[in-house]
């Protein structure tokens, strides 16, 4: 039998066997067959392994599509849900890089909580960051604490 | 190989027998050529249709099922592959371009995930006799019938102990229908080396078989 025909033959053996060959070449195959023992011995062969090839289980199509959608649902929420965090910062970092590049004599911010001046510590909070609490203290006592600060600084000085 | 059905009348017997039981079991897809196009339906999916996606499913699941079998020989482990490619292949949907077939895309990424598998449980489970497929045969009689079973099992046993490229070689091109080109692609090999893969496994075989 011609090499060179056996070798063409045997490439398409796999797909003579699976049905994959067009009506044509399938022919000019059947008519090798018919001469070459070597060739329809590997074809026997291709047909064994194609007979058993294994079977999906059953469902499992609708298993696997049933998963992708729940997936897939899962991650349109999850997009949701970033798209949402990214607007809200978005928002706010306009919101920071406007009042930035404003006119510096604007009000830092409008707001219905607006800072008093005597409120500006209280009193649990001056006690925190250790600023003095003077409102209690009579001028006598003022005045003395004054000379004690100025002599310290002096004599520190000296 | 088949000594028991010596005689043209009997090999043409079983021959006609298998090749009409073959073209019932190819699949609607595989034989007609008016059904869209799997890259459609790729389009369709990346648009967000979600009936697109289920179309590529029921065309490419047994495939990707098979390819992650005959990499793990876990039926079970073969469905949770399959079911993991199919979620990650359409996460990454927006991404194929096309260069390769959607098939090859999606069994490319079957193939790999089934190495992660083995990778992570450190070896390959043995095949059983009763993982193999079933025989289509329309054999005259029982006793025929039962002869080409027997003798298809023992092949699909026999597979097993040749190399891991040559028996992934001859699985992708005799039952997936793979060109060569792909079963490069799919073992980690050339075009030639798949080729030479393939040709050896299939002698080997024989020789095994005898």
């Amino acid at each position: 039998m011609n090499r060179t025909k056996c070798e063409w033959i045997r490439e398409l053996i796999p797909d003579y066997a699976a049905g994959r060959l067009a009506d044509g070449e399938e022919e000019l195959a059947d008519l090798h067959f018919a001469d070459c023992n070597e060739c329809r011995d590997e074809l026997d062969l291709a047909y064994l392994i194609f007979s058993s090839r294994a079977m999906e289980p059953e469902g499992l199509a609708d298993k696997i599509n049933a998963s992708v959608h729940s997936r897939r649902v899962t991650g349109h929420r999850q997009w949701w849900g970033a798209a949402a965090a990214a607007v809200a910062l978005l928002a706010i970092g306009l919101n920071v890089i406007l009042d930035r590049s404003g006119p510096g004599d604007l009000p830092l911010a409008e707001s219905e909580f607006e800072i008093e001046s005597e409120n500006l510590w209280l009193t649990d909070d001056a006690l925190i960051a250790g600023a003095p609490m003077l409102g209690g203290l009579s001028d006598e006592a003022l005045t003395q604490l004054l000379e004690e600060l100025t002599v310290g600084t002096s004599g520190g000085a000296a | 190989m088949i000594g028991s059905m010596e005689g043209a009348a009997a090999r043409v017997n079983y021959l006609d027998g298998i090749r009409r039981l073959r073209e019932l079991s190819v699949n609607d897809h595989e034989r007609s050529l008016a059904v869209p196009a799997d890259e459609e339906f790729v389009e369709r999916g990346k648009a967000g249709d979600d009936s697109a996606l289920d179309v590529l499913v029921k065309r490419h699941h047994a495939a990707v099922y098979r390819v992650a079998l005959s990499i793990l020989s876990d039926e079970g482990a073969a469905q949770d592959v399959a079911q993991d490619t199919f979620i990650k292949g359409f996460r990454a949907i927006a991404g194929f371009r096309g260069e390769a077939s959607f098939r090859t895309w999606i069994l490319t990424i079957a193939a790999n995930e089934a190495r992660g598998v083995i990778r992570r449980i450190g070896r390959r489970k043995e095949i059983s006799i009763d993982m193999v497929g079933p025989v289509y045969s329309e054999a005259k009689g029982p006793d025929e019938r039962a002869v080409i079973a027997s003798e298809a099992a023992r092949a699909r046993m026999m597979m097993e102990q040749l190399p891991e490229k040559q028996r992934l070689a001859i699985a992708f091109r005799v039952d997936e229908g793979m060109s060569f080109r792909e079963v490069g692609e799919m073992i980690g090999s050339s075009e030639s080396a798949a080729r030479v893969n393939y040709f050896h496994g299939i002698r080997r075989l024989r020789d095994l078989m005898e």
